[in-house]
């Protein structure tokens, strides 16, 4: 490690400059002088005092605390320029040589005489000239005549050598070095010693260098009034006086001006000699020279002698201070110390002076030691004192301070003040760090530091040297100096303030570096400049010119390309084309190179399209004399946000492979599993589970995204968005997509030009060979423009964009808070990188549709008319579809879906019958082949196949479509299952779009039902005789009664163009199970409405039945209705339930009949239409008659169904039943039940019997309650029994009463519980009194019902009266 | 007499920047920097920032008067509670001027933070935040 030039302690250390010598490795010469550099401190304790008398002047007894210490440096440079300056400052002069070689066998002891006397004649202002041979083998280390040597020294190799071996040779060095330092002093002896300015005047008399003559310019440290520290430095004119409370020697009014040269020239050998103490290590000696001579030139007014010698006493205290030997402050010195200063307050103890003085000199020393902290306490003012003492002497231009001492001095002053600051006062780290210059860690509390010596404190001594203007000095000195300066800066953390100072170097430096290149082609000055730069700010190699300014830019921000927030742009931009013109002139490559890139990246924004370009050729043209040169450096690309973003084009229509899209009706189908199907339906309409349902539309939103599914072996096109911010065009020689993962992806290389100031669009085509997720995570772009490559972009999908969070760090240490990965502290501009991925499926089969066997892919049709067609499909891939579903849709569908959305207003029965068309009337079918299921889904690659298609014609069709979605299922499970994601499958689908016409056919125009009674016969006509066969001979009346049917009536109109025959069927359960059919078939002429008759068995259905609720085709959700209250509900559910029954049974048909066959038709019909023989579906078209258009209401219902109750009453002539016998009886009286009864002869008894049948399933306690009463038609011709016309009263007339006597009571408890089907007689006598026409009629009411069920009804009516006619 | 006006943010950033004369002494309020100073004038500043940040720790007050030199120039420093620093380059030292000018930008800049639609650090560039500015520099230097 070098010793800092400017460092407080320099002036006491010897200057010593070490050469290489014969032919050694340079990194054999470094690790020597290193070994030398770690022993520069040589104790006095260890040197061996000099045998000469006369050479004992600086005998290392006099104070063995002592230490020489070396300033070892390899500078080639003597610095001869300064030569002038070593009158004053002594130290400055080189007092030794070493030249370092390894040890040779060849050579001889004269060969090395010579080299010795070559350094000598080369060095001679050097005192000591010494030739270090190392790594010498230990045999001639013994060997003693060797060692006998005038200045060769023989250092054994570093691992057969201890350090002491070598520390040894040191101390005789050191020893060598003080006995030829008293020859020095006294060769001083008798010359004069001159101030610099008179020096330099002579050395320019006596040496022809015009070069130097700026050196003589006066300077004027303009020292301005207001700096922080309030010191006010006294202008040289403002006063010559001396300062209060000095002691003059001897006065100076009374000194002749022969007197002051003679003590002047006394005071600066005193002065020389001080300095030659400090250097032998004597401190002791030289505090009381140093002293003496202060005091001296003091009083004579030497001021620059007086300065430098004050500086003197200063360093002997800090040395004496960090040797922990106690001394005390001279009173010459005290003097220069305020009252009020720390040392007032020492003055008061009495202390034994361990110091020696010699009284002759005549000053009296304060009493007391002085302790560091005390030191501290009056530096500041000890160094302004200096500062004073400089400027005074500025009033004779001969005897003036030269600029260079000035603030070398100022320098070393604010260094010391810096290690005090950083230490937190001048304590024992702070002396030692000073002493052997060791790295200091910053302390950061602020408590700690003393007064007076602040950041700006120390900033103010700073400004103070900057204010003598330092461009009036030599160009290597003032770099020399801020490089000191920007040292300071960055030690004590200020590092804009050394940017600052080193940007000034540099723009210093750059114009004169031209200079000297026109001249004399990169000569000396270069060299210098750099050397003397680069120790102070670290760097030691090549690469240390980069390293400075890169550290310098760091602080400008603009060594981040991310940290976007941060900084000063304009700075940035500034300092960057400094750094790029620095390195231009130095041909620095690298750093044109790394800078040029930086100032794009950083600054493109502020850049002029000029300074671009030139930025641009700048770094063209370096990395072709790079390639020149042999060694190519790599230029990373300035943008690393070249990269937008990647997306997929979405394959069109017409694209040569279809799209991908995502279906799971294709799932089911394949494993075609109905109960799971139902099932899931059916929980699915019950309740309501929030986690199981998907959301919907969320693969739909995820394929806006642009979150393609790709296909192995198919060529997908990708968009990749570049940008261009710069004035310049790029040629990009090649982009490739880069991708992480196991697929593989082909790409097509592709060259683009990007346009200046552009963001543009390339595609790019890629096959994506394997399959599973494809990660694309960015480009591969080889920019030509002479920029090597390729490299790797990443996609920045857009920048972060958010309010910025709390501020918690300021200052330049918030660059790093942005560069910091933690996201919450990442501010808005920053860039988003992103990855895209895709998933990547196995290969899929494409197919197209050969023909439709429609014309024209149009179809009329007839509502209720089925048609087939076909559809030929082929398999274009290599790939076999296994997986194949039709999935249809007509335009009748939309509507229907449409009205259910908004089902809160429609009744469930509505909803029924909507869902109903929409879910059992589809209007297409596939028809698969029965024969081998398994191949209605396989298409074999390149294979053609037909399907086979049914239509139905629908009401308000107008088109339909048909998907055939299809794909293949890998066989392999790991393949299917990237097919196959949540239960679905990717497939591709083949729309066929079919354009349907749709006439009326066959129109339901009405519907009603009646009742049959018993024994109801039928009139004459077509019709009716068709009836009364179909009773008389497909239903055996003897066992079945008429009222167990009723007959509907049912209009259809013909709306077609053609006449039509209308087939209308319907089955007829018996109860012996053999059902039989009731068929009833018409032709109806064009817009001509018919009638139809159809006899229906009455329909019973259990009160569990119809407890059912409407049940819902499409699996909804049961939805409780408030509207409806339960009396409706119920009658609903009826309704429902009876009309699903009717419809079980109920079917139409309808044939269309050509107009050439009409003819016969009619004729036929005429004769017997139920009979035809002509084969209708032979020759027309045909369909169904759609009859859902039935609607029932509660009357009918009242029609169609058995009674819960059936009442029924038989009256029967005591005379007949006398007659026969009881079993007969019995079937007699079921067979005539609810016939009308004539009694011929009123005077006779009846029976009145009343069967009751409990038709419900359950168990009945029955009230009943008989109502006879007279029909209304006689009342006006009332004849009494005796054939007379009587008057009789109204109410005599409707008293029954009286006209009727009855043998038991009219209401009546059914002594026995019903249970269900089961049946009880009741038997009542009666006679009629009067004649007339009766109605007898009942009524039966439950009572105590076991199991009430709410609004059934509880009253049973009789469903006919029994007409009774008496005569 | 030119002054050298930045608005620094906490990110060394500059949030506003003015170059401008004085109206005194018959001058036109335009500022007549040498081209190396009005080169340097942001670096002077930015370098400045090294000191405000040590002072203005030292103090309760936020103006912080001269807190650095640089050859004839001075600059003056005030710190606002956010951190953000006022630096004035100037020549001639006249303290209570300029704390007063510095008083009234900070009226200004809180009135600018104050806009839901400013974020902290943002470039400052309204024409009637510059014009206040200016008119504040004709009326106190």
């Amino acid at each position: 490690m070098f010793l800092d030039e400017y460092s407080f302690l320099s002036p006491s250390r010897v200057r010593c400059t070490v050469y290489p010598l014969g032919g050694i490795k340079k990194s054999f010469f470094v690790k020597n002088v290193e070994r030398l550099q770690r022993l520069r401190e040589v104790c006095l304790v260890d040197v061996s005092p000099p045998s000469d008398s006369h050479k004992s002047m600086f005998s290392p007894q006099g104070f063995p605390n002592g230490r020489v210490v070396y300033d070892i440096s390899m500078s080639k440079v003597e610095d001869k320029a300064k030569a002038y300056l070593e009158d004053l400052e002594p130290w400055r002069r080189t007092l030794c040589v070493f030249a370092v070689t390894a040890y040779d066998t060849d050579r001889s002891n004269t060969e090395l005489k010579r080299y010795i006397n070559r350094l000598r004649e080369k060095h001679p202002r050097a005192i000591l000239h010494k030739v270090l041979i190392f790594s010498t083998p230990n045999e001639i280390m013994n060997d003693e005549s060797l060692l006998v040597n005038n200045g060769i020294i023989y250092v054994p190799s570093q691992r057969s050598s201890v350090v002491t071996s070598l520390e040894t040779i040191m101390c005789d060095i050191t020893a060598d070095f003080l006995s030829k330092l008293s020859i020095l002093v006294l060769s001083y002896q008798s010359s004069v010693l001159k101030s610099p300015n008179v020096k330099e005047m002579e050395l320019l008399s006596g040496v022809n260098n015009n070069q130097s003559i700026s050196f003589t310019a006066t300077f004027k440290p303009t020292i301005s009034s207001h700096s922080p520290s309030n010191s006010s430095i006294l202008l040289p004119n403002a006063s010559s006086g001396p300062l209060p409370g000095s002691k003059t020697y001897g006065g100076s009014s009374a000194v002749s001006p022969s007197d002051k040269l003679k003590l002047r020239a006394k005071a600066r050998q005193g002065k020389l000699l001080a300095h030659f103490y400090l250097l032998s290590g004597r401190v002791n000696d030289a505090f009381r020279e140093f002293t003496e001579t202060v005091n001296i030139c003091r009083s004579i007014h030497d001021h620059l002698w007086c300065g430098s010698a004050l500086e003197g006493v200063i360093i002997c205290m800090v040395i004496l201070s960090s040797l922990n030997i106690p001394f005390s402050i001279p009173v010459a010195i005290s003097s220069f110390i305020s009252a009020s200063s720390s040392i007032a307050s020492t003055s008061g103890t009495t202390h034994l002076l361990s110091l020696p003085h010699r009284n002759s000199s005549g000053d009296v020393s304060k009493s007391g030691d002085v302790s560091p902290a005390m030191l501290l306490g009056f530096l500041p003012e000890l160094f302004d004192s200096i500062l004073k003492l400089y400027v005074k002497s500025q009033a004779l231009a001969d005897e003036s301070v030269p600029q260079l001492v000035f603030c070398e001095t100022l320098l070393r002053c604010t260094k010391l003040l810096t290690v005090a600051h950083l230490c937190g006062g001048l304590n024992e780290i702070a002396l030692s760090a000073i002493f052997h210059q060791e790295a200091i860690e910053p302390k950061r509390s602020m408590d700690c530091i003393p007064v007076g010596l602040s950041k700006a404190d120390i900033n103010s001594w700073v400004n103070k040297l900057l204010f003598t203007d330092l461009s009036t000095l030599p160009v290597p000195y003032q770099c020399q100096i801020m490089c000191g300066v920007a040292s300071v800066y960055s030690n004590l953390g200020m590092d804009r303030k050394a940017s600052l100072i080193l940007r000034s170097v540099f723009t210093t430096i750059t114009p004169n570096l031209i200079h000297t290149d026109a001249t004399s082609g990169k000569g000396h000055t270069t060299g210098t400049a750099k050397d003397n730069l680069l120790p102070y700010v670290g760097g030691k190699n090549e690469t240390g010119l980069t390293d400075v300014l890169d550290s310098m830019i760091k602080i400008y921000s603009a060594g981040n390309v991310i940290a976007k927030g941060y900084g000063w742009s304009t700075l940035k931009k500034e300092s960057l084309s400094m750094c790029v013109e620095v390195c231009d002139t130095v041909g620095n490559l690298q750093g044109i190179i790394y800078f040029g890139s930086l100032l794009l990246s950083t600054s493109a924004d502020i850049l002029t399209s000029n300074e671009q370009q030139n930025v641009l050729s700048k770094i063209k043209l370096s990395v072709k004399r790079s390639e020149e040169f042999g060694s190519r450096i790599d230029v990373p690309y300035w943008d690393p946000l070249i990269l937008r973003g990647i997306r997929v084009l979405q394959p069109s229509g017409g694209g040569q492979y279809p799209p991908l899209k995502k279906s799971k009706d294709i799932i089911l189908d394949e494993t075609d599993d109905s109960d799971d199907d139902e099932e899931s339906q059916a929980s699915g309409a019950i309740i309501f589970n929030p986690f199981a349902s998907r959301t919907p539309g969320s693969q739909s939103i995820e394929s806006k995204e642009g979150v393609l599914t790709l296909v192995e072996n198919e060529k997908i096109e990708f968009a990749v968005k570049l940008q261009n911010p710069f004035h310049f065009n790029l040629n990009l020689e090649s982009v490739i997509i880069s991708t992480m993962g196991g697929v593989e992806l082909e790409c097509n290389r592709i060259k683009v030009l990007l346009l200046a100031n552009t963001v543009s669009e390339v595609i790019i085509a890629c096959t994506p060979r394997g399959t599973g997720d494809l990660t694309v995570t960015g480009c591969e772009i080889a920019i030509i423009e002479g920029i090597k490559g390729p490299y790797k972009f990443g996609i920045c999908s857009g920048v972060i964009v958010s309010r910025q969070e709390r501020i918690k760090v300021i200052g330049k240490n918030s660059s790093n808070e942005i560069v910091s990965q933690d996201k919450k502290l990442l501010i808005s501009g920053s860039p988003v990188m992103t990855t895209v991925s895709f998933p990547v499926i196995p290969k899929q089969p494409i197919l197209s549709v050969n023909h439709l066997s429609l014309e024209e892919k149009c179809v009329a049709l007839l509502i209720g008319e089925k048609r087939k067609f076909q559809i030929g499909i082929k398999n274009l891939s290599a790939v076999d579809i296994n997986a194949m579903l039709l999935v249809f849709n007509d335009s009748t569908v939309k509507p229907l879906k449409q009205v259910l959305g908004n089902f809160d207003d429609i009744p469930p029965n509505e909803i029924y019958e909507i869902e109903y068309f929409l879910h059992n009337r589809q209007a297409l079918k596939w028809l698969r082949s029965a024969t081998c299921p398994e191949e209605n889904n396989l298409v074999v690659a390149g294979f053609d196949k037909e399907l086979e298609i049914e239509i139905l014609g629908k009401r308000g069709m107008v088109d339909a479509s048909i998907k055939i979605e299809y794909c293949n299922i890998p066989a392999d499970q790991e393949q299917q299952s990237r097919l196959l994601v949540d239960g679905e499958s990717w497939v591709r689908d083949l729309v066929v779009p079919i354009n349907v016409t749709v006439h009326a056919s066959i129109e339901f125009v009405s519907f009603d039902i009646v009742a049959l009674q018993p024994g109801f016969r039928f009139g004459s006509g077509d019709t009716s005789n068709f009836l009364s066969e179909f009773f008389d001979n497909q239903l055996n009346l003897e066992t079945i009664d008429m009222s167990e049917f009723c007959l509907m009536t049912i209009d259809l109109r013909n709306c077609w163009t053609c006449p039509m025959e209308v087939s209308l069927v319907t089955q007829i359960d018996n109860q012996d199970s053999c059902a039989s059919g009731y068929t009833i078939t018409a032709v109806i002429n064009p817009s001509c409405t018919s009638r139809f008759l159809i006899p229906i068995k009455r329909i019973h259905l259990s009160s569990h039945t119809l407890r059912q609720l409407i049940p819902s085709l499409s699996g909804r959700q049961f939805v409780v209705n408030n509207v409806v209250n339960n009396e409706q509900d119920r009658s609903m559910r009826e309704l429902f339930w009876y009309r699903e029954e009717l419809f079980k049974n109920l079917r139409g048909t309808w044939h269309e009949i050509p107009e050439s066959r009409f003819d016969i038709r009619n004729n036929n019909q005429n004769s017997n239409s139920r009979k035809s023989t002509v084969d209708v579906s032979k020759y027309g078209r045909t369909g169904e008659v759609e009859l859902r258009g039935i609607r029932l209401t509660p009357d009918m219902i009242k029609v169609l169904q058995v009674s819960p109750i059936d009442v029924v009453v038989r009256i029967e002539q005591v005379g007949d039943d006398q007659k026969k016998t009881d079993a007969v009886t019995k079937d007699h009286i079921d067979k005539n039940m609810g016939q009308s009864v004539i009694i011929r002869d009123g005077s006779e008894f009846v029976k009145v019997f009343t069967k009751i049948t409990n038709n419900t399933d359950r168990n009945l306690r029955l009230i009943l309650r008989s109502i006879p009463y007279i029909a209304t038609s006689d009342i006006t011709t009332g004849v009494s029994t005796d054939g007379k016309l009587q008057e009789v009263s109204t109410r005599q007339l409707y008293d029954i009463d009286s006209r009727i006597l009855f043998n038991g009571v009219l209401q009546k408890t059914i002594p026995q519980v019903l249970g269900p089907g089961q049946s009880f007689t009741n038997q009542l006598g009666a006679l009629f009194l009067s004649r007339g026409e009766y109605k007898w009629t009942s009524v039966v009411e439950e009572i105590t019902p076991e199991n009430e069920v709410i609004g059934e009804s509880r009253t049973h009516i009789q469903r006919k009266p029994l007409d009774i006619y008496v005569k | 007499m030119s002054f050298y006006l930045a608005i620094i943010g906490t990110r060394d950033n500059p949030v506003y920047e003015l170059a401008f004369g004085t109206h005194r002494q018959g001058g036109d309020g335009q500022p007549k920097f040498s081209v190396q100073m009005k080169e340097l004038n942001p670096f002077i500043v930015h370098a400045a920032l090294d000191i405000v940040e040590d002072v203005q720790w030292t103090t309760n007050t936020m103006y912080l008067k001269v807190v650095d030199n640089f050859y004839n120039y001075m600059i003056s420093a005030f710190v606002t509670a956010g951190n953000i620093k006022f630096l004035l380059l100037h020549e001639t030292k006249v303290e209570d001027s300029i704390r007063q000018f510095f008083v009234d930008i900070y009226d200004q800049y809180i009135k600018t933070v104050l806009n839901p639609f400013y974020a902290v650090n943002q470039t400052i560039s309204s024409p009637v935040f510059d014009q206040k500015i200016r008119n504040l520099a004709k009326k106190y230097l």
